[in-house]
């Protein structure tokens, strides 16, 4: 019932959640995720057909030749 | 759970699925580079290999253009050296042109002259020509007298011939009657009248003497020359009558005499001596 938002009489005080280790962890976890993502859309960049941000999503197109755009 | 730590959850998820993206792609296309390398490796490597053989095949054929130039280098200077030669000649050959074309004229000088010599030398056979045409005419003439004597000179000298024939004989009548009126040795034997051919021509062999001492008359004529026993020659020797011979056995080719009568004053017959038929 708690889950539905309703308070029944006699239940355990709820206590205020806060920021604790978990929340640290997973902050470290958002920055070299973020880090990461931004050396492999780097990368993807070089390696990807075509130019921009996309071509580092896109994939050559296969049996034909590959070509780079000169950067 | 505060609401930092579930948006940082809800980011994480959201950076997770973005970043498993990210590495698919990179990995796909780091595979067809990857790909695309080895190709180009390959392709770069039967480029090279054949930019090998291409280098090769042409430093043989730029050895080959090599040797040919040098061939020809090596032909050139013969061939100037040849030219140079045949240049020189021609010099020589133009000198020796010009030194014959003066030859030539002085030449042509000498034969005009010898032709205006020839000319002149030409009238002067003309006279000549004439002049032994005149003197053949004479010579024809002299000739002819020449003949006309000569002719008369045979008919004299056969004249004077048959003069010495008779006197010949006239004279062997004297001795024969003479040596008859002495009773010599032909008186026995008046029966040889058979007489050689009047061109009977022969000469005496041999001369020896027989048992009874007289002589006898070896010749060189005999059957052949129609000579038969009993007949009777004359002995001769330079026109001079030596004696009669009459035969006695006659061969083929030789006979022999006896000697029938002699001028008592006359040589001896000898070897030689030209024995001809009585009648002469």
């Amino acid at each position: 019932m708690s889950s539905l938002g309703m308070q029944m009489p006699g239940r355990q005080r709820v206590r205020p959640s806060g920021v604790n280790v978990y929340t640290g962890l997973m902050l470290g976890t958002v920055a070299c995720l973020i880090g990461a993502i931004a050396f492999v859309l780097l990368a993807g960049m070089k390696v990807g057909p075509g130019s921009g941000v996309m071509s580092a999503l896109t994939i050559h197109p296969e049996g034909r030749e590959v070509r780079l755009e000169s950067r | 759970m505060h609401i930092l730590t579930k948006l940082l959850v809800v980011l994480t998820a959201v950076l997770g699925v973005l970043l498993s993206g990210l590495t698919i792609a990179y990995t796909s296309n780091a595979d067809a580079i990857r790909a695309e390398l080895d190709g180009a490796r390959a392709r770069a490597a039967n480029a090279e290999a054949t930019a090998q053989r291409s280098a090769a095949t042409e430093a043989s054929a730029r050895d080959a253009l090599e040797r040919q130039v040098e061939s020809l280098q090596a032909s050139l200077t013969e061939t100037r050296t040849s030219m140079n030669a045949l240049r020189t000649d021609n010099n020589r050959l133009l000198a020796e042109n010009k030194r014959l074309n003066i030859a030539e004229q002085a030449y042509q000088t000498s034969i005009d002259d010898y032709a205006a010599r020839i000319d002149s030398m030409v009238e002067v056979l003309r006279g000549f020509q004439v002049e032994i045409g005149t003197l053949r005419q004479r010579e024809l003439a002299l000739q002819r007298r020449e003949l006309e004597l000569t002719d008369r000179l045979a008919d004299l000298e056969s004249e004077i011939e048959a003069k010495d024939g008779t006197l010949r004989a006239l004279r062997e009548q004297v001795v024969e009657l003479e040596q008859t009126l002495a009773g010599g040795p032909a008186a026995g034997r008046a029966e040889a009248v058979a007489t050689a051919p009047s061109s009977f021509r022969a000469r005496v062999l041999r001369v020896q003497r027989d048992a009874n001492n007289d002589l006898l008359v070896s010749i060189d004529a005999g059957t052949n020359d129609r000579l038969a026993n009993r007949m009777r020659l004359n002995v001769v020797r330079e026109g001079r009558f030596l004696g009669t011979v009459t035969l006695e056995r006659v061969d083929l080719n030789e006979s022999v005499g006896r000697l029938t009568l002699r001028v008592p004053d006359a040589p001896a017959i000898t070897s030689g001596d030209l024995v001809l038929p009585a009648s002469l």
